[in-house]
């Protein structure tokens, strides 16, 4: 497989992962563009990996992961989350439901990074637990607690939310 | 439920997912700036692997793979050639599937120098397939071990390499590079094509270059034709240094592509490199070419040219590589390859 083909079939699903697994459109760009760009210069090793579209994947993630800790991540995060108190900002919402639903949204940007992986893996994924820990290189057993540890806390945060939704949204951030 | 609402969120946010289009585009840009700036430090001896392995017998090309110089083709900052090579060099007529060029080049040690060896195809040789004794053109049409099996018996010389050049496939390769620039010493018209190439320096596109080299002259028949040839490979060699250097990495994968198709070489892939970067110092100003020194017979009413003692003289120098001293000796044997 060339990397055009590979590109072709493969990007805007790369697009989509990245969009929830970074929670943030610009910045899933950037991470995809990222990976792409090194995943072009090193191709021919990359085609060899037994399954180039689960190399790349991981690549993206530990693009995220990695990136979080420098200052471009701080300045991206920092647009980031201006963008989404402006999203919100616009009045009562319409819909209660709705507003809950972000909440989720909200609720997973705020999980630990590799949780948050974990997560998207699975149930965006779909892919099994035994994928995941090759995409995050870690053994099985911590994929299935980052898994079991996320739901917990999305569960309980949104218990929270459904009783103070009100004040957490207006706060705009941890509660 | 946790699970559905996870889900529902997530199908929720695709309509946030940027286009792949536009990023693909950006992808590729930056990849090709990034391997740009990489290659920047290499692409002298981009090019000039480009040129060796067009211009020169193209042992080096069976490993410039398409879009493959980017990272490891390239990549070996090799020392200087620290041993000499021989790579032999052939052209077929398409006609009789006879060899219409045989030329050996000589490479030294240090990398620096070349030298082009046309060896006349009507050289008697023995023992070939050919019904024993005959012209040095007739093995080939018994396939490129025969020739090459031929010219070391006749030259004594070690091949390091061979060469198919396929003179159809070099037009499109020249006018990839834009050209080149040849200076007609004797004014010669076409058998093929009944065209007529003045005296003096001109541009040639692709096919006019390749069909006057391929030409006899008027005042040494055969040995003009060599010349050409050999004037052809340093002006394809001096354009690839200069205007027609590729100015990308995508150029040079389709140059190489392109000299892919052009010449068959036997060399195993992966050496391609390394003899690429042992050969950096290289410049068209360092190849010298050479003739043999011709010696006329008739046999059953057949001309032959035979090999006499001067030119067992010149592929012992070869051999042992001291052409240098050789070559200062026989001033007369060196042909003016430029201008």
């Amino acid at each position: 497989m060339t990397f055009e083909e590979f590109a072709a079939a493969r990007l805007p699903a790369l697009l989509r992962y990245a969009v929830m697994l970074t929670g943030d459109p610009h910045l899933a760009q950037d991470v995809v563009q990222e990976t792409m760009v090194r995943a072009q210069l090193k191709w021919r090793r990359v085609a060899r990996a037994d399954r180039p579209e689960l190399y790349v994947k991981r690549m993206v993630t530990n693009q995220y992961l990695g990136w979080r800790r420098g200052a471009w991540f701080r300045r991206t995060v920092l647009r980031d989350e201006v963008g989404d108190g402006q999203a919100a900002a616009p009045g009562p919402d319409p819909a209660e439901a709705s507003a809950e639903r972000d909440e989720m949204w909200a609720r997973l940007s705020r999980l630990p990074r590799r949780q948050r992986a974990a997560v998207v893996l699975r149930f965006y994924e779909g892919l099994t637990d035994t994928e995941i820990a090759d995409v995050l290189g870690v053994a099985a057993g911590t994929v299935r607690a980052h898994i079991s540890r996320a739901l917990a806390t999305l569960r309980d945060g949104l218990l929270a939310d459904r009783t103070e939704s009100v004040l957490v949204r207006a706060g705009g951030g941890r509660p | 439920m946790i699970e559905e609402e996870l889900a529902a969120t997530f199908a929720r946010h695709e309509g946030q997912v940027p286009a792949a289009e536009p990023l693909r585009a950006r992808i590729d840009e930056t990849a090709r700036r990034r391997r740009r700036r990489r290659t920047a430090a290499r692409s002298a001896g981009l090019a000039l692997a480009l040129a060796v392995v067009v211009a020169l017998p193209a042992l080096w090309l069976a490993g410039v793979r398409p879009g493959g110089h980017d990272r490891s083709t390239l990549r070996t900052a090799a020392s200087p050639a620290a041993v000499a090579r021989n790579v032999l060099l052939v052209t077929a007529d398409p006609a009789s599937g006879q060899a219409a060029t045989v030329l050996v080049a000589h490479l030294p040690v240090g990398g620096g120098a070349a030298y082009l060896i046309s060896v006349p195809t009507d050289t008697m040789v023995h023992g070939t397939p050919c019904g024993g004794t005959a012209k040095l053109s007739c093995p080939l049409t018994h396939g490129m071990d025969a020739e090459r099996k031929a010219v070391t018996s006749l030259t004594g010389l070690r091949l390091d390499g061979t060469a198919v050049v396929h003179l159809d496939k070099v037009p499109a390769l020249i006018d990839a590079i834009g050209g080149v620039d040849l200076c007609v010493d004797q004014p010669v018209t076409s058998r093929a094509t009944g065209k007529s190439y003045a005296r003096g320096c001109a541009h040639f596109d692709g096919t006019d270059a390749v069909d006057y080299a391929q030409q006899p002259t008027p005042a040494d028949h055969d040995f003009g034709r060599q010349r050409h040839g050999q004037q052809l490979m340093v002006a394809m060699f001096t354009r690839l240094m200069g205007a027609g250097r590729p100015a990308s990495p995508g150029q040079a994968a389709g140059l190489a592509r392109l000299a892919q198709g052009a010449v068959t070489t036997d060399t195993a892939e992966g050496g391609v490199a390394e003899l690429a970067g042992q050969y950096s110092a290289l410049r068209p100003g360092g190849v010298t070419g050479l003739r043999v020194p011709d010696l006329y017979t008739q046999r059953d009413g057949t001309g032959y040219q035979l090999s006499g003692d001067q030119a067992t003289a010149l592929y012992a120098a070869a051999q042992s590589d001291a052409l240098a001293p050789f070559v200062a000796a026989h001033p007369d044997l060196v042909w003016k390859l430029t201008g």
